[in-house]
Formats: structure tokens, C-alpha cells, sequence
């Protein structure tokens, strides 16, 4: 009931609803970067290998 | 100040904004997702059919990127039109005009992103192909969405080279370089574009006009608009035919490329042919019909390839 969730609200306005929203928007950003950190890990050491194989001895 | 503005200042303040009611979704959705999976597909084409193979894991990140930079310009398109897309009814339930996420905030969302992959792109893959992803978000966001969407009739066609960069940024994501065949990719889509745009704009026609977009049908009416889509798949079905003309391609792709254009040809006869009551209907199916074309035209170059390394 929109009622009921406005009376939980808290003093800056943020109603359950609203904070849970937020909550899952944070968790997607967290694995969007998290996947983002790896996919830089990743094609570093694919780089990396290369380099190492070809490299001057 | 008064007293009553300082107060209403201090409840704004207090508030959440509208936008923090924007989920994850809504921020997926400013990406247009849709549109960003033939983005993809393309670029994984260029990916795949050029002669340099990449590593998986670094085409796998090209690809991403490249996604991420079509969802990026897509952003900057919704925040520059959210004004249009509230009048018509395709687009007035996306977060911008639906009051989920706020422009300022889509603004943000579409610069950050941008900045992302392109940079990503020249770190990680090469800087040709960031530059040219660079380019690609410029002229979607800049050339087509604020330049020439509301002041020509021709939107849509110079426009349309926005879409068609993704093979060539996926081919040049490979090699580094630039050659005739990306050039050919880009050549199907630029010209693909209008056609498939238009017989959008026939079924919407009145979704254009209310929010004064000059679309052909909104400018030059309906008769020009079915006349210039069986001009230019006409022109289009000469234009797929050029990878195998040029040797670039083998029989696989020829014959699939022919019949797939010749119900494409069909349908716009079907459509110049029709009368009012059918057209709408067979407008949509143009449309439908012309997003499955491209998906087996680009589909049938790995294919044909592929053919021709196992006989």
C-alpha cells in the first residue's frame, strides 16, 4: 500500500521501495565494474603472455 | 531570498529526486538494448571475418566495448530527445520521458560511458578503432541526434553511417587498419538504413508528425516515401552483392544474398502496390522483414567462409 510506505519513510524521503531500488541499482554497478576490472586483468596477461613469448633473449 | 523560497529549497533538498527511482533496468534500457544487439552482431562480423585473428578473450572485450560506446550514444540520444520521445507513442514509456531518470542524469550516464569505452578501446585494443568508436558515438549523438534529426528529411540517411561503423570498428579492432571489405560492410548498412527507417515512419507517420520530426512520410508524403524505399532496396540488393562481385566472398553468400534481396525487393513492390488500408500492415512487415535481411546478410560471410575452409 503506498499509504503504508510513505509513513515509513524516512526524514529525507527515502520510502523501502526506494531504498531497495537503490540497493540493486549499487549491486549491478558493482558487478558491472567488477566485470570491467576483469576484463582489464584478462587482456592484460593475454598481452602480457605475448609479450613474454616474444620477447628478446 | 524569502523565507517561503528558503523553506522550499530546504524540503527539494530533502527529497529524493525523481531519478533515484531509476533501476537497473531503466539505465539498461537507456542503452537501447534492442538496437545495441544488432550493433554486435555486426561488429562480431567485422570481428570475425577479418584476416587478423585476435586472441578470444581481446575480441571478446572489442565487442563489449564497442556495445558499450553504441549504448553510450544511445543515452546521449534519449537525453537530447527526451522532449520528442514524450510526445510519441513508440518512445514516451522510456525512462527519460516517463520520469524514471532524469536528462541530467542520462546526460551523465551517456558522457560517462562514452568516455569509458573509448578509452578502454585505446588501452585495450588499439587506438584506430578507439577513435574511429570515438568518431561513431560523435556523429550519432552530435551529427544525426541534434544536428540533423528535427531539420532534414535526409535524418535518416546521413545518419545512418552512425550504424554503420560497427563492422568496420570490429574489423579495424582486428587489424588495426582499414581495406575495401569493412568499407563494403559499412556500404550495406549505410544504404540498408533508409528503407528500414522509412517503413518505420509509414506505420508511425502520425507519431512523427505530432512531435514535428521531418521524416520523408511526414514531408513528402506517403506516395514519395514508398517510391525512395524501392529505390534504395533496389540499390541495396546491388550493393550486397559486391563481397561476391569483388571476390570477397563465395557462391554460399552470393545465392543467399540474392533471394534474401529479391523478397526484399518484393516486399517493396508489395508496399508501392498496396492500397491505404494494406499499407500499414505491410510497412510493419517491411520493417520486420528488413531487421531479419541484415541479420542473415552479415550471417552468411562467416557462413560462406566457413563452407569454403572445409571443401
Amino acid at each position: 500500500m503506498v499509504g503504508e510506505k510513505d509513513t515509513q519513510a524516512d526524514p529525507n524521503g527515502w520510502t523501502p521501495d526506494l531504498l531497495k531500488q537503490r540497493r540493486r541499482r549499487a549491486l549491478v554497478m558493482a558487478l558491472a565494474l567488477a566485470a570491467l576490472v576483469s576484463m582489464f586483468f584478462l587482456v592484460t596477461i593475454v598481452r602480457l603472455g605475448e609479450n613474454v613469448v616474444n620477447r628478446a633473449l | 531570498m524569502s523565507q517561503t523560497h528558503e523553506m522550499k529549497l530546504e524540503i527539494d533538498a530533502k527529497q529524493p529526486r525523481l531519478a533515484d527511482a531509476g533501476s537497473a533496468a531503466d539505465f539498461i534500457s537507456l542503452m537501447k538494448p534492442r538496437v545495441m544487439s544488432l550493433v554486435v552482431f555486426t561488429a562480431l562480423i567485422g570481428l570475425i571475418m577479418a584476416p587478423v585473428s585476435l586472441h578470444p578473450v581481446v575480441a571478446v572485450s572489442a565487442v563489449i566495448l564497442i556495445a558499450i560506446g553504441a549504448g553510450a550514444a544511445a543515452a546521449l540520444n534519449m537525453w537530447y530527445d527526451a522532449d520528442i520521445d514524450a510526445v510519441m507513442t513508440r518512445t514516451k514509456t522510456r525512462p527519460v520521458p516517463a520520469g524514471r531518470i532524469d536528462r541530467e542524469e542520462a546526460l551523465i550516464f551517456g558522457l560517462w560511458l562514452s568516455g569509458l569505452s573509448v578509452l578502454s578501446m585505446a588501452v585495450l585494443i588499439n587506438y584506430t578503432s578507439a577513435a574511429l568508436l570515438a568518431f561513431t558515438i560523435f556523429f550519432y549523438a552530435v551529427i544525426y541526434t541534434i544536428l540533423l534529426k528535427r531539420r532534414t528529411a535526409q535524418n535518416i540517411v546521413i545518419g545512418g553511417a552512425a550504424g554503420a561503423f560497427p563492422p568496420v570498428i570490429g574489423w579495424v579492432a582486428a587489424t588495426g587498419s582499414f581495406s575495401i571489405e569493412p568499407l563494403l560492410f559499412f556500404l550495406i548498412i549505410f544504404i540498408w538504413t533508409p528503407p528500414h527507417f522509412w517503413a518505420l515512419a509509414l506505420v508511425k507517420n502520425e507519431d512523427y508528425s505530432a512531435a514535428n520530426i521531418p521524416m520523408l512520410p511526414v514531408t513528402r508524403g506517403v506516395d514519395a516515401t514508398v517510391r525512395q524505399i524501392m529505390l534504395y532496396t533496389v540499390l541495396l540488393a546491388g550493393t550486397v552483392m559486391l563481397p561476391y562481385i569483388l571476390g570477397f566472398a563465395g557462391i554460399l553468400y552470393g545465392v543467399g544474398a540474392s533471394v534474401a534481396s529479391a523478397i526484399f525487393v518484393g516486399l517493396s513492390i508489395l508496399l508501392i502496390a498496396s492500397s491505404r488500408e494494406q499499407r500499414d500492415r505491410i510497412a510493419s512487415m517491411l520493417f520486420g522483414y528488413s531487421i531479419f535481411y541484415l541479420f542473415i546478410v552479415f550471417a552468411l560471410l562467416p557462413a560462406d567462409r566457413l563452407m569454403a575452409l572445409s571443401t
